[in-house]
């Protein structure tokens, strides 16, 4: 597992770390890389890269019934932006299973 | 009702561009279409189950497997400007991403004409075969269409020309670029000045235009202008996509079965030309109707 920063990670930081390693896409991602950068580019992923990491999110999330919404590329260059949209696509799964 | 007659150019505009080398820049869409088409455009290739290529160095192509961008590159809008200057028949050969990350440096001067670039293409085995005669300059066989899809000001690392170049050569097209690695180099990893014809010639002396742009507007250029790009010192990242449109009576990769260029080789078995307006009456160059995904390109006829 990928290690710790000093306080537990959030809930989006945990999920997209865990995913991003599964799918192989940054094989030494850490939640402290997430907690620390600012950019994806600092993450050491392409922004291609980057949209197939959150295109199969979403898939495996929502078992296609949402796909990846153009208005959250522009959102993918910060990390801010990635985890908004995690947890944004987390909140409509549990919508969803609720329902 | 708007026809793509009404879109094409005015006769000062053919005018200008025959004389600087460019013209623009045009509005395409509006800055917040731009952004999204952008988006979708970015999707569509990193999903893409029918690439043209694998290579993420050389991004060129893109609108052979990318809906968003095949309908791109039959923009009413852009082809009737093309139309204006190339006449009916058009064939759209090859399009390039250029992206530009803030802190990147400006693209260097140069000027071309048959794409010698690489180490595939040679003098004697161009990427393009000029079957008509160049020497008149009132015929134009040849026009490049760079949009963008951020703004492009000079901060963002805009477009310059030196109007009027495309009249005779500062460089030497047919000498081989190489690459120096130790050398800074700002034409993609090669160092273009190298193919200057009088060494002590400093563009940065002549008369520079800088064609700034919003998202969403588009230039036309003739290739042999001489062009490159300023820095990017701004916070954002500048997404240009240049679309280059032919004359079919112009050969394309004739003798060139593969690229290789900035470190990374393609081959080029995917490659083919897509009609844009008119007829094809020469037959020298693989045409595609659809594009890889088997979405059908479009065709727009004067007057339409």
């Amino acid at each position: 597992m990928p290690s710790e920063p000093a306080g537990a990670p959030d809930d989006a930081v945990k999920n997209f770390v865990d995913f991003a390693l599964v799918q192989g896409l940054a094989p030494d991602l850490t939640y402290g890389d997430v907690a620390q950068s600012k950019t994806r580019a600092e993450l050491g992923i392409s922004s291609l890269n980057m949209i197939i990491l959150i295109a199969n999110y979403v898939e495996e999330k929502t078992g296609g019934r949402l796909s990846l919404e153009p208005d959250w590329v522009p959102l993918l260059d910060e990390v801010e932006g990635i985890l908004s949209v995690i947890s944004e696509i987390d909140r409509s799964s549990l919508t969803e299973q609720a329902s | 009702m708007t026809s793509i007659t009404d879109l094409g150019l005015t006769t000062e505009q053919v005018e200008f561009f025959k004389e600087n080398g460019f013209v623009g820049p045009f509005d395409l869409y509006t800055p917040d279409e731009a952004k999204r088409k952008w988006s979708k455009a970015m999707i569509e290739m990193a999903l893409s189950k029918n690439k043209p290529h694998n290579s993420t160095i050389i991004n060129y192509d893109r609108h052979l497997d990318c809906n968003t961008l095949s309908e791109h590159i039959s923009r009413p809008e852009i082809v009737s400007k093309v139309r204006s200057l190339i006449g009916n028949d058009i064939i759209c050969w090859k399009s390039n991403i250029f992206q530009k990350l803030p802190g990147d440096i400006g693209t260097g001067w140069h000027q071309v004409e048959k794409y010698i670039v690489g180490e595939t293409t040679t003098a004697a085995t161009p990427s393009l075969t000029f079957t008509h005669d160049r020497s008149d300059p009132d015929v134009i066989q040849d026009v490049s269409v760079w949009t963008a899809f951020s703004p492009a000001r000079r901060e963002n690392g805009c477009m310059r020309f030196l109007p009027g170049s495309q009249q005779r050569w500062f460089y030497d097209e047919d000498r081989r670029l190489t690459k120096h690695p130790e050398k800074k180099s700002d034409f993609f990893g090669y160092d273009y000045s190298e193919l200057q014809l009088d060494p002590d010639w400093d563009p940065e002396n002549e008369e520079i235009v800088d064609m700034e742009m919003e998202a969403g507007q588009f230039v036309l250029f003739v290739e042999k202008c001489v062009h490159g790009s300023l820095p990017n010192t701004g916070d954002i990242t500048r997404l240009g996509y240049a679309s280059r449109y032919l004359a079919p009576s112009v050969k394309v990769y004739e003798n060139v079965d593969r690229l290789v260029e900035f470190g990374d080789t393609i081959s080029l078995d995917y490659h083919g030309c897509v009609l844009v307006s008119g007829e094809d009456r020469y037959g020298y160059n693989r045409i595609y109707e659809n594009n890889l995904n088997g979405y059908p390109f479009k065709k727009e006829s004067a007057g339409a």
